[in-house]
């Protein structure tokens, strides 16, 4: 059953069209890595969805279990972000108010929807503790300064998802941790999804985060989609010259060591 | 090398700085027990002691009328503080409220509440002052409304900009992501990491318009005369500095240093809060 059903999405800036007629779908509990260079309109294809850019105007249709989302109105889009889409950002740095205790965090997509305090805050602990953060009672009052990142973007993910939701956007969420958290935030993140059976859009530029993560993949370029396919099959069997190209780009353990990688003019010259 | 001495200049509070908190403590402190540590009454006007040098029984002298001039002054910061104090509270609610509605209303309200604050701006408090002596009648009540009037303009843009700025952040829009209303984001989200800016501004403050008041006072249109304000009690012996200048030195002094002390700790806050500005001293 298809959740998310983008057709003919066209999002421009002004007089400047940066996505040019995007089709994409997500199923219900399924998980799709929408893939891309820098520029290359995955992130504002996906934030499209919630409509939080005021400055972006968009054409085409975005619809939600069969509810139009492109022209909705303003309370009709308040009932959908967090609670039936919720949002993971690249820096849980920058995502999380400083001022404000991470539990206070957690629980307000609860609390603005009316659960009780004492029953949100109850839920904000186990989830914080199923997320890996140790000692979660204790550390429920305490501010975002007082975790690494890592713990800082597991923070982030329990305020995405506490709400229930049905699909997860999830936009570069592991870009700004180093290699070996990276891992586990994804891991955690897959584990967590499949649990709730909840649908997920991760954004990346990394193929390698893809591979063991998603079950389908959209591959994007310059505003457009060149390629969307199974995971195993985009990595067996890449059609588009640009995904060849990427998986060229791809370092791995056993290619011959002397052979170079694609560089990104290579690609540009193949996919034109 | 260049962090460490940042940290240990952060621990230690720089001399001057120390001795500026002190005398902001002292005066804040004199402001409130200074009537009952005054030696003498200081409205008792006694002829027989009139502009006695500064000695061991009137240790600041006594002005014309021979009342004990460390007395009022001890008395007067009250005035003085609590006039400034009102000022700073009245501007800084308009500014956090007018200025918050300029940043999140809209073009057209951001363009009305600017134009007016433009215009608030252009007026100097003290010709307002005057203006609403004249319609109020003279008096610390009416020195306390003009310099309002013309004060708030500024905590308005302040605020404005403050807003706009945070509005901007990641955090905002995560949660408007979440499906946070507009007034939970404000008051929550926005206001809280804004308003520390306050502090430093509301601090040098105190120096500037405490020197309008006391002026103000100087002039005729603030406190009135007999009442022992700091500005006032300059007003009452400039006619006889030549046989009594204590009178008007010490209350002078009293307002420099004050404001000296005020502003050089609203420096000190807003360099704490700005790394950048810490490197260059």
């Amino acid at each position: 059953m298809t959740l998310l059903e983008i057709r003919d999405l066209k999002v421009s800036y002004g007089e400047r069209e940066v996505v040019h007629g995007v089709n994409l779908s997500v199923g219900a509990g399924c998980r799709t890595a929408l893939v891309g260079e820098s520029g290359s309109g995955k992130s504002v294809t996906a934030r499209a969805v919630l409509q939080l850019d005021v400055a972006a105007s968009l054409s085409g249709s975005v619809s939600l279990k069969g509810q139009e989302l492109v022209g909705a109105k303003a309370s009709e889009l308040r009932s959908v972000r967090g609670s039936r889409v919720g949002l993971v950002f690249q820096d849980p740095l920058t995502s999380l108010n400083p001022v404000m205790t991470i539990g206070w965090q957690i629980m307000q997509p609860l609390v603005i929807r009316g659960v009780k305090k004492k029953e949100a805050r109850e839920r904000g602990i186990a989830l914080l503790a199923r997320l890996g953060v140790k000692d979660a009672s204790r550390r429920f009052d305490d501010y975002p300064h007082q975790f690494s990142g890592g713990m800082r973007q597991r923070v982030v993910i329990a305020i995405a998802v506490i709400a229930e939701p049905e699909l997860l956007i999830a936009d570069e969420p592991t870009t700004a941790l180093d290699v070996r958290v990276q891992a586990q935030v994804l891991d955690l993140l897959h584990e967590v999804a499949v649990e709730r059976g909840m649908a997920v859009l991760l954004i990346t530029h990394d193929l390698g985060v893809v591979a063991g993560f998603a079950d389908d993949v959209v591959v994007m370029r310059h505003g457009r989609i060149v390629e969307t396919a199974p995971v195993a099959q985009l990595f067996a069997d890449p059609q588009h010259p640009y995904t060849k190209g990427l998986l060229g780009a791809v370092p791995r353990l056993d290619r011959d060591p002397a052979q170079r990688l694609v560089s990104v003019e290579e690609i540009e010259a193949v996919a034109g | 090398m260049s962090t460490s001495v940042a940290t240990r200049k952060r621990r230690r509070i720089p001399l001057v700085d120390r001795i500026a908190l002190i005398i902001c403590g002292l005066v804040l402190a004199i402001a409130v027990i200074g009537p009952w540590i005054a030696p003498h009454d200081p409205y008792a006007v006694n002829l027989s002691q009139r502009l006695l040098g500064p000695g061991p029984e009137h240790w600041l002298g006594t002005d014309i009328n021979g009342r004990d001039v460390l007395s009022r002054i001890l008395t007067g910061a009250r005035t003085t503080l609590l006039a400034t104090a009102v000022v700073l509270a009245v501007t800084v609610v308009i500014g956090v409220v007018v200025g918050t509605l300029a940043a999140v209303g809209g073009r057209v309200v951001d363009e009305i509440i600017m134009r007016i604050t433009d215009v608030g701006l252009a007026v100097p408090s003290i010709v307002l002052a005057l203006g609403f002596a004249v319609a109020l009648g003279p008096g610390i009540g009416s020195a306390i409304i003009a310099v309002s009037v013309s004060w708030w303009p500024g905590y308005v843009r302040l605020i404005r900009t403050v807003v706009r700025e945070t509005m901007q952040s990641e955090f905002v829009e995560s949660a408007v992501a979440l499906g946070v209303g507009r007034r939970r984001l404000i008051l929550r989200h926005v206001l809280p990491n804004s308003l520390d800016i306050l502090y430093v501004q509301v601090t040098l403050d105190v120096a500037a318009v405490m020197l309008v008041i006391s002026g103000l006072s100087f002039i005729g249109v603030g406190a009135q005369v007999p009442s022992a304000e700091w500005g006032a009690m300059i007003a009452a012996a400039a006619d006889n500095v030549t046989s009594g200048w204590w009178a008007l030195v010490f209350p002078g002094l009293a307002i420099a240093i004050t404001a000296i002390a005020f502003s050089l700790v609203g420096d000190w806050l807003r360099v704490l809060r700005d790394p950048t500005l810490k490197q260059e001293n």
